[in-house]
């Protein structure tokens, strides 16, 4: 089964829908450092991998906070763009009956397959990770 | 193409499809041309065994979805610490089918 048009829609809708229930869940308690995560890689090793701190980063800017969001970590601001704009693309795609949101990926994910992009990209993330590791997040 | 190499292929790439697209794969080989038989011995697939191993070290990063060609979902477990931590779980079952899956993907398109 190749992932096709509503596949890929339906798992952005699940996706998107438990952020965002994650996020109503941790509205108000997510400067509290109470111990409690759910990443594999902290609860095993005790190190921050790279997207730890991005629930703190999209809360900031949900109360506001652009400057503390890109401290904690700036996958926050990739991750809000993405909460806010992939369930109104679907929508209107759904609407409208067409797939222009599922030609996107396919497009994004060809560049993404190119070295010239990937190196770059991976560099950002490694040094997200040691960013994350010395911020002792 | 002849059954026997067919049969041949089959038995020695077995383990990188799905056992219900075995079928599929060996009649549409056999009705292929001789001369695909080379283009046939070059394609490389991967081994789910290898992405299992793949994904439970490196589940959480997505690198296991990065492996297998899923650039798009591997994006999306990086950026969300395999999805909250249950993603990584659940691909630790899924990811041996959807390597195969994506061998069956690169089998057909080589042999259109």
């Amino acid at each position: 089964m190749a992932l096709t048009r509503n596949k890929l829609y339906t798992f952005m809708g699940i996706g998107c829908g438990v952020g965002a229930t994650w996020l109503i869940y941790n509205y108000n308690s997510y400067r509290l450092n109470d111990g409690f995560t759910v990443c594999i890689i902290k609860n095993v090793t005790g190190i921050p991998c790279p997207s730890c701190g991005s629930t703190r980063a999209v809360e900031a800017l949900f109360h506001g906070n652009l400057i503390e969001s890109i401290l904690w970590n700036p996958f926050g601001l990739l991750l809000t763009s993405f909460l806010v704009i992939l369930p109104v693309w679907i929508l209107i795609d759904l609407i409208k009956k067409r797939d222009s949101l599922y030609t996107f990926y396919s497009l994004v994910e060809s560049y993404l397959r190119q070295k010239k992009y990937t190196i770059p990209l991976i560099s950002l993330v490694v040094a997200n990770w040691i960013w994350n590791i010395y911020k002792g997040l | 193409m002849d059954a026997q190499k067919v049969d041949m292929f089959i038995m020695t790439n077995g383990k990188y499809f799905e056992s219900h697209h075995l079928n599929q794969i060996r009649d549409r080989l056999i009705a292929l041309d001789d001369s695909k038989w080379s283009v046939l011995q070059t394609l490389q697939f991967k081994d789910p065994t290898t992405s299992l191993i793949v994904s439970i070290l490196g589940g959480t990063l997505g690198i296991d979805r990065f492996l297998i060609g899923d650039t798009g979902m591997g994006v999306g477990k990086l950026l969300t610490c395999g999805g909250l931590g249950i993603w990584a779980i659940v691909d630790y079952f899924l990811i041996m089918g959807a390597t195969r899956e994506k061998n069956f993907e690169k089998i057909q398109q080589a042999l259109v």
